[in-house]
């Protein structure tokens, strides 16, 4: 959160509600997989619908941090001739691979409220607490909206050189 | 063959231009799968893939063992660890390096990743190092090749991204790293002997500890054991599946980080964002990866290189042989998360046609991606200890991690020789 980076007016209206979310979504999976556990072979009584809101906890964490996870530029690049290219190259660089990962988001964003309806229409609900399973569908695409706004965000921004192995890598 | 071949191209040219992994394999999968069907279809087809990804049970297992991971990184169990294995290797000479091999290893056992490992022990084993004048080429080398461990015992992210993609049983391939992982720390001290050996300056002898002080600092890694036995060997025994046993994990080592007051509000916080991150990051990349895999199985690229492979029925060794070199040479420049996203859907095919396990399998993709980790001028490790001990010169780092690169690369010819070392443990479950 830069101050000097344009449109920081969107870090702060997204940032930390996104992050408090998204920890709290963690913290849950943590607790609901832990209490299913115990339940199921101490209490011989599972969490009732655990299975179906472990997998709705988990769509909805990994959607929450797709945004945090991009206004940080933290995707996965190939950073190898990061060294080597000349700054005018880099600004292109950066505002194609922008506008590239924005058409994607943006795209999928969509086919996923496509989707989202067309589950709506069905009456697709989950089959132990009958949740409605177009409203975390409606979410995903929201959040995938949010993640394309992000990626226009720092479209506007100085990109940044990525130093190898700064911040954490993926899961290796 | 020629799509598929194309398909990589078009991958290849966005990644170089700095286009996101995930963005780059998904778009390629996108219209390779639009030119190949039909455009409706590639719509569907992503949309579909990214939902079911997203709410697949199964891959729950990864954000909880990130999570773990993270909390064990917090609870600072890695500090006891160090000192129990110096306690019994420290007056060797070269024995600090070695303690923090096996060091590592014991961490390993707890925590997944080998960026998180070889990141902890940069802070818990160079300056000790440093102290007794070891020379820091040794010193670097030992924490970026010992952090590979994390990977290679369980529990292990590459494997549970292995297990995924080829759906081979996440717990198996768990239990099947142990052996491995074992014969991979050995080795790795005789890299420590041997350096120390041409050079006895690089790493002068520390202290000796007395019998006692052995048995007290043994005695204060038991949270280390508790947590590993708990998890994986509920795993082992069959209590739990892999995805029980990581929310297990993580919330045992939330435990313990509690009652070392080692979490504070803010603290909790962070490290549950940092999971999200990290699992966000990489689901992006599978997506992409899975995206891009429902083009390439419409090529007849699978098929092709299977019947090409299949030329070798009578020496299948040479096929798995050549796989190898090609990950090792991959691995020198490649980023490895991806590099086994996008080939082990081509690679896996071919390997169980010539009649190799699965579960073998994966365990030689996890020593590819260690070596790839500490192999210069790309390898994440070498990377992470540079950035924590910036003083150090990236040339040092890789004259110091080159002889570990070597003896683990020996795992390989290993790992063909004596299968039984992945396929043994796992014989046991059910």
């Amino acid at each position: 959160m830069e101050p000097h980076q344009p449109l920081s007016a969107f870090d702060r209206a997204f940032i930390p509600a996104l992050g408090y979310l998204a920890a709290a979504l963690m913290f849950a999976t943590m607790l609901l997989t832990c209490v299913d556990v115990v339940g199921r072979y101490f209490f011989n009584k599972p969490v009732t619908g655990g299975f179906e809101l472990t997998e709705m906890l988990l769509a909805a964490l990994i959607f929450a941090g797709l945004p945090l996870v991009t206004l940080r530029g933290d995707h996965i690049t190939v950073d190898l001739l990061d060294p080597v290219t000349p700054d005018w190259l880099f600004r292109i660089q950066h505002v194609l691979a922008s506008l590239i990962g924005a058409a994607c988001t943006g795209y999928l964003s969509w086919r996923l409220w496509l989707r989202a309806e067309a589950l709506g229409r069905a009456g697709e609900i989950t089959s132990e607490l009958h949740i409605k399973l177009s409203w975390l569908t409606y979410s995903m695409s929201f959040l995938m909206a949010l993640t394309a706004a992000a990626l226009v965000v720092t479209l506007f921004r100085q990109p940044l050189r990525h130093i190898p192995g700064e911040g954490e890598g993926p899961g290796a | 063959m020629i799509e598929g071949l194309l398909g990589l191209a078009a991958f290849l040219l966005l990644a170089l231009l700095r286009v996101p992994m995930a963005f780059a394999m998904g778009i390629v999968g996108f219209f390779g799968f639009a030119w190949k069907v039909n455009f409706a279809a590639a719509a569907a087809m992503i949309a579909q893939t990214t939902y079911e990804t997203g709410l697949a049970y199964t891959l729950s297992v990864i954000p909880l063992f990130i999570l773990m991971g993270n909390f064990v990184v917090r609870a600072r169990m890695s500090e006891e660890l160090y000192h129990a294995a110096y306690a019994f290797l420290g007056h060797k000479r070269g024995g600090l390096a070695m303690s923090t091999i096996v060091a590592c290893a014991g961490f390993g056992a707890i925590c997944g990743s080998s960026i998180a490992t070889a990141a902890t022990f940069t802070k818990v084993a160079y300056p000790p190092m440093r102290k007794y004048g070891y020379k820091d080429t040794l010193s670097a080398g030992a924490i970026a090749a010992g952090g590979t461990l994390g990977i290679l015992i369980p529990p292990s992210t590459i494997m549970v991204i292995y297990g995924i993609m080829t759906e081979t049983n996440i717990g198996k391939l768990f239990i099947a790293g142990i052996l491995p992982g074992l014969v991979a720390t050995m080795l790795l001290c005789l890299a420590v002997v041997w350096m120390t050996w041409r050079d006895p300056q690089a790493g002068p002898p520390g202290e000796p500890s007395t019998w006692s002080a052995r048995g007290e600092a043994m005695a204060k890694v038991w949270p280390v054991l508790a947590l590993f036995l708990l998890v994986i060997g509920g795993i082992y025994a069959g209590w739990f599946t892999a995805t029980e046993g990581a929310g297990i994990g993580a919330g045992g080592a939330f435990a313990f980080a509690l009652a070392r007051r080692a979490l504070t509000w803010r603290t909790l916080v962070e490290i549950l964002i940092e999971s999200v991150r990290t699992t966000s990051m990489l689901f992006m990349i599978l997506i992409g990866a899975l995206i891009f895999a429902n083009f390439i199985n419409y090529t007849t690229m699978p098929a092709d290189l299977k019947d090409f492979a299949l030329r070798f029925k009578d020496t299948p060794w040479m096929a798995v042989a050549a796989i190898c070199v090609i990950y090792v040479v991959l691995g020198t420049a490649m980023e490895e998360l991806s590099m086994i996203l996008l080939t082990v859907p081509l690679f896996f095919p071919v390997v169980t046609a010539l009649g190799y396990d699965p579960i073998w399998f994966g365990i030689v993709i996890v020593i590819v991606v260690q070596i790839g980790l500490i192999s210069p001028p790309v390898g994440m490790n070498i990377f992470v200890v540079k950035n924590l001990l910036r003083h150090l010169s990236i040339g040092t780092v890789f004259r110091g991690v080159t002889p570990f690169a070597v003896v683990l690369t020996l795992m390989l010819p290993i790992m063909m020789l004596f299968p039984e070392l992945a396929l043994y443990l796992p014989k046991f479950m059910k």
